[in-house]
């Protein structure tokens, strides 16, 4: 083991990630592109090769759950393997969301095509199905640094009717909720401007994963998908309620979870990260595939605990100037040569 | 250089496991690691990971102290034995842990998601102020999540408080009230062979048998971890199953601390035991010391170095290697590859520990010792009680119908009426019940507010603190009586070291909230001495963030008890209420038949604040500071003065010894220019060293005197007026002071 190898934590990012920018980026003919392509014709849907060499970036077919799901799975694995084992020694992986299914097979604990297998039928269920929606407020000031008053806005909206704490995105704060809760959200949750957006924000075409509006899908997923092959990770898993599933896990436990909890309990992505930082202290945290979105809520969390004596967005810009960044974008060529081959 | 016994233990580790044979490996990880154990390989391995972390732990203490980084080097190596007993345990069942606790603490960090233990440990030994319990104060393993009370353990003092959360455990069968745990819980509390033999160790198992013989739920599981050592002290072979194996009602278990399996089995059957009979347990493990005392113990100094090495070759985590390999769950190379990678990982979160901030000014490091948020505080007082259950409680005759009386009776009053307004509030201590105390201060209360509520102890004031403080982790509000003040002192540091060191050491997330009664002083009448008429009091004034109230009419009694309880509520505050034994019954104040010593019962009195005295006489001639039983004597003197010289006495009483009514103080002081501070407790510690100071930095810079008690054992009989503050003195003093003007 090279004492120069980069200890990394690798996140992987959730749905929505796959981005206008990413169009073009699966071009490389990667066997694992490839393969993913042949299972999307076999189920008689557009491939992961025709939805990257689009034209155009178009919201109806590259956000839709069906095609964005695996869409953002290939371009992550598709990262991951060509990350240079010796350059960086992954000790553990974590995800968000979805990427937790990719995280799955990251880790080892699913091999390509059951991931694949995992991700495309939860996808394709948000086929005209979509339950209710995901809205983003942001907790943060403009400095990255928690904000009381908007965490507490958050809370407040927290306890309205068919509302539910989805994802703690480091950051950001994602709330779900029946459409109905969804309206009066972006209707009367009080609008802030964070960055050039202004909040709340719906997640266009996403289902309200992660709370209890979702018991019906995780029982459906129990039928369909409890074939599913999961083998004990070789690299540390970290769930999102902080749980790290190890070399020795319980493959039931990780089934389990994978199709009940994860689905309808709230994804705590920001402990699932402090868990990842405090127990494994990795060199760098790297974000594969169209992670560069996972940037800010990694970011965020390490402010919020102080990881390496960050406290604010200055301190954050100035670590990933250094030679050492505490965050690897792939997406970003600097920084990804750091990490591949 | 010379190798470490660090260092050869962790080579030695290396390469036995290294000669370990491979065997083929087994998947099917829900089997039992050995033929007939219930231990799954699957939990074994998670064991070996914990052991493995808690090595690590030590071996990066030991790195860190080198570079001056790390202040705490007592290791938990050769326990490691523990994290089969966390196994055994819930996350929920409360732990009081010793100070080799690095496996179980670990082992109950993986059962909680989210949990860091090895981070938290590592923050810990560098003091950091990002330690999640005591926020760089101290090296404790403690976590609010895990239900790990910190504390240091060092001597014992930390088995009363668990007997106490054990024994209050299942009485919310009797108390309206519920801790926050689920039903079945229980306490479990571990020390070492040397720390059995402390009397607080031997108080406190002694007080769950006791209770467990009349059949009180005392579920508590006791673990011996026994490594043969104090320090330098060989404990003898069969002595810990000598001195416990037979106590009345605790069930002993004796297994083997180096065998996980034998660990496990065995807590498990000393956990159940506990969990469904509700008695206690005395879990007796078998283990060794590994890496001397602490980092700067060199045990070669007394230990020969045959039997270091010797112990050395037993070291438990080979032991759970070789179980793990030989049963076919991991192959050498598996385990290796674990040991080095938490070998890496440690070093990478030590290294990021070094670099985490630490208490830097005075502020932060007292912010949690004892806050008082004084509005919070009064709005509780003026919280007003439910009508209908004090009707029920009380009957038809209200306190408040009553004619004016005594300072004992009211306090009964007061005492009642807290237990209607606080349903999680509980009295007890030596004769509390149906003798209603010594001086019948809680006359009555049992019976009207049921023994499950008002109920004596046995006669061990260690226990009664202990109770008070585990009663306050679980939520309740205690009120325990010290029958007198000099039985406090045996018992001082269940005060000082525990009560009101927890929201110290846990950053205020923990708190034991508590009104100790006690009955102190001299002057009572046809009785004292030493025994029952103690006057000192500087042992409690010197601990951080104690309240001490003394008051000194039953007026004030009730008000500042109200106060107390209220800041015991609000704040998690721990008081001392010390009640002036000679006052309990007094009916006048200047002559027979005056009755200015009592008054009628306010059920909503004026709120006094902490640390708010009162002038009980305006006068411009001189200032008498004073309390308790020096109050009454002044304002007696003071009258005979003004009346037979002329004389304008102002006397102001404190009220409060900690903290003291400092502006007031001055300001009462100012306004005469000479003042005279007449203190019953003892010449050298007494109070009024304390308030000559005060007065003194607050820049007052008139005449100063004092009449104190002689630094003497109070005798018995009239022979104690001859070292204690008489009148005489106070009148002289005063007529010294003044005389030549008048």
């Amino acid at each position: 083991m090279s004492s120069a190898r980069l200890r990394a934590l690798v996140v992987c990012p959730g749905r929505g990630s796959y981005g206008k920018f990413q169009l073009g980026s699966l071009k490389n003919g990667s066997p694992i592109i490839s393969k993913l392509d042949a299972f999307r014709a076999s189920l008689n849907r557009p491939t992961i090769t025709e939805l990257d060499s689009a034209e155009r970036y178009s919201g109806l077919k590259h956000v839709a759950g069906e095609n964005a799901s695996l869409l953002t799975f290939a371009a992550t694995a598709n990262d991951v393997s060509q990350l240079d084992p010796e350059k960086v020694d992954v000790i553990a992986v974590a995800g968000n969301s979805m990427g937790f299914y990719t995280a799955l097979y990251a880790s080892g604990a699913l091999d390509l095509m059951e991931a694949a297998r995992l991700v495309e039928t939860m996808g394709d269920r948000q086929r005209k199905n979509v339950i209710g929606g995901q809205v983003l407020y942001p907790i943060v000031d403009e400095d990255w640094v928690e904000s009381p008053s908007q965490k507490s806005t958050v809370q407040e909206v927290l306890t309205w009717e068919n509302t539910f704490e989805s994802i703690s995105l480091g950051g950001t704060a994602v709330i779900g909720g029946d459409t109905e809760a969804v309206r009066k959200i972006l209707r009367d949750m009080p609008k802030i401007i964070h960055g050039l957006r202004e909040y709340p924000v719906q997640l266009p075409l996403h289902s309200a994963f992660h709370t209890p509006l979702m018991n019906e899908t995780s029982d459906w997923a129990h039928s369909v998908l409890s074939d599913l092959s999961i083998r004990a990770p070789k690299i540390p898993l970290v769930a999102g309620d902080g749980r790290i599933f190890g070399r020795w896990a319980s493959t039931d436990e990780i089934l389990d979870y994978t199709l009940g909890s994860q689905v309808v309990d709230p994804y705590d992505f920001s402990k699932s990260i402090k868990s990842a930082l405090y127990d494994y202290a990795p060199d760098t945290v790297v974000l594969p595939g169209p992670g560069d979105t996972m940037g800010n809520p990694v970011a965020t969390i390490m402010i919020k605990i102080g990881w390496r004596g960050l406290r604010d967005k200055a301190d954050f810009i100035e670590a990933q100037r250094s030679d050492s960044p505490v965050i690897i974008s792939m997406t970003r060529e600097n920084q990804r040569s750091l990490v591949v081959i | 250089m010379a190798l470490s016994r660090a260092d050869i233990v962790d080579k030695l580790f290396v390469d036995r496991v290294s000669a370990l044979e491979p065997r083929e490996l087994r998947s099917d990880l829900t089997s039992p690691v050995r033929e007939g154990a219930s231990l799954t390989a699957r939990q074994a391995l998670g064991i070996f990971e914990t052991q493995a972390s808690s090595r690590h732990l030590d071996f990066t203490a030991r790195r860190l102290k080198i570079t001056g980084d790390s202040f705490y080097t007592i290791s938990s190596s050769g326990h490691e034995g523990s994290a089969a007993v966390a196994e055994a345990l819930r996350p929920t069942d409360m732990a009081f842990l010793h100070y080799r606790s690095g496996s179980f603490f670990v082992q109950r960090g993986r059962q909680v998601p989210g949990e860091s233990p090895l981070f938290d440990v590592l923050l810990g030994m560098v003091a950091s102020s990002d330690e999640p319990i005591a926020g760089g104060r101290h090296k404790v393993f403690g976590s609010k999540p895990l239900n790990i009370p910190p504390q240091t353990s060092t001597i014992g003092s930390h088995l009363p408080k668990a007997v106490g959360a054990a024994a209050m455990m299942d009485r919310h069968q009797r108390v309206q009230f519920s801790p926050e745990l689920p039903e079945d819980s229980i306490v479990f509390c571990n020390f070492g062979d040397a720390s059995s033999n402390h009397s607080t160790s031997t108080g406190a198992i002694n007080s769950a048998c006791w209770a467990a013989h009349q059949n009180l739920p005392v579920p508590i599981l006791f673990l011996c971890e026994d490594n043969g050592l104090g320090i330098s002290v060989r404990t003898p072979g069969s002595w810990v199953e000598s001195a416990y194996a037979h106590r009345p009602d605790m069930a002993y278990f004796r297994g083997d601390g180096l065998d996980i399996v034998d660990a496990y089995e065995t807590a498990l059957d000393a956990v159940n035991y506990v969990r469904t009979t509700r008695k206690p347990g005395f879990l007796h493990l078998k283990l060794i010391r590994l890496l001397g005392h602490a980092g700067s113990d060199v045990q070669q100094n007394y230990h020969p170095l045959s039997k270091i090495q010797e112990d050395e070759a037993k070291d438990p985590l080979f032991q759970t290697a070789k179980l793990l390999v030989e049963g076919g769950w991991a192959t050498p190379k598996q385990l290796l590859d674990l040991y080095e990678d938490l070998r890496v990982r440690t070093e990478a979160l030590g290294k990021e520990a070094v670099s985490r901030p630490k208490l830097m000014t005075r502020e932060e490091v007292v912010a949690p010792m004892a806050p008082i948020d004084p509005d919070a505080i009064e709005n509780e007082v003026l919280r007003g009680i439910d009508a209908d259950q004090r009707g029920e409680f009380w009957g038809t005759r209200l306190p408040e119908s009553d004619r004016p009386r005594h300072m004992a009776m009211q306090l009964n009053r007061a005492l009642g009426d807290l237990l209607v307004k606080y349903p999680e509030s509980v009295i007890f201590g030596e004769d509390v019940a149906k003798k209603g105390g010594v001086y019948h201060v809680t006359a009555d209360l049992s019976k009207k507010a049921g023994v499950g509520r008002v109920f004596n102890t046995l006669l061990d004031e260690q226990t009664i603190l202990g109770l008070a403080i585990g009663a306050g982790h679980l939520g309740y509000l205690p009120i325990p009586e010290i029958q007198y003040l000099a039985y406090l002192h045996n018992a001082e540091d269940q005060l000082r070291g525990e009560a009101a060191t927890m929201q110290f050491f846990s950053n205020g997330q923990f708190k034991n909230p508590m009104v100790v009664r006690i009955a102190g002083y001299a002057y009572q009448k046809g009785f004292g001495g030493h025994y029952h008429n103690d006057n000192s009091v500087a042992v409690l004034r010197d601990i951080p963030g104690l309240i001490i109230a003394s008051p000194s009419r039953g007026d004030d009694a009730v008000s500042m008890l109200r106060t107390c309880m209220a800041a015991a509520r609000v704040n998690g505050t721990v008081s001392v209420f010390l009640e002036p034994i000679a006052l309990y019954m007094t009916k006048d104040l200047h002559e027979v038949g005056d009755e200015l010593w009592r008054v009628p019962y306010e059920p909503q009195s004026s709120h006094i604040a902490i640390g708010e005295g009162k002038t009980w006489r305006e006068g411009s001639d001189i200032t008498i500071l004073s309390w308790a039983n020096g109050l009454w004597m002044s304002l007696r003197v003071a009258e005979r003065l003004e009346r037979e010289h002329g004389i304008s006495v102002r006397v102001f009483d404190l009220r409060w010894l900690a903290p003291f009514p400092i502006e007031q103080m001055l300001e009462e002081s100012n306004k005469t220019g000479k003042v005279l501070v007449v203190d019953e407790t003892r010449a050298t510690g007494g109070v009024s060293e304390g308030i000559f100071t005060a007065l003194i930095e607050s820049g007052f810079t008139g005449d100063l005197r004092r009449v104190a008690a002689m630094d003497s054992i109070i005798p018995l009989g009239d022979a104690a007026n001859l070292v204690l503050v008489q009148e005489d003195q106070i009148e002289e003093a005063v007529l010294e002071m003044v005389g030549g003007e008048k």
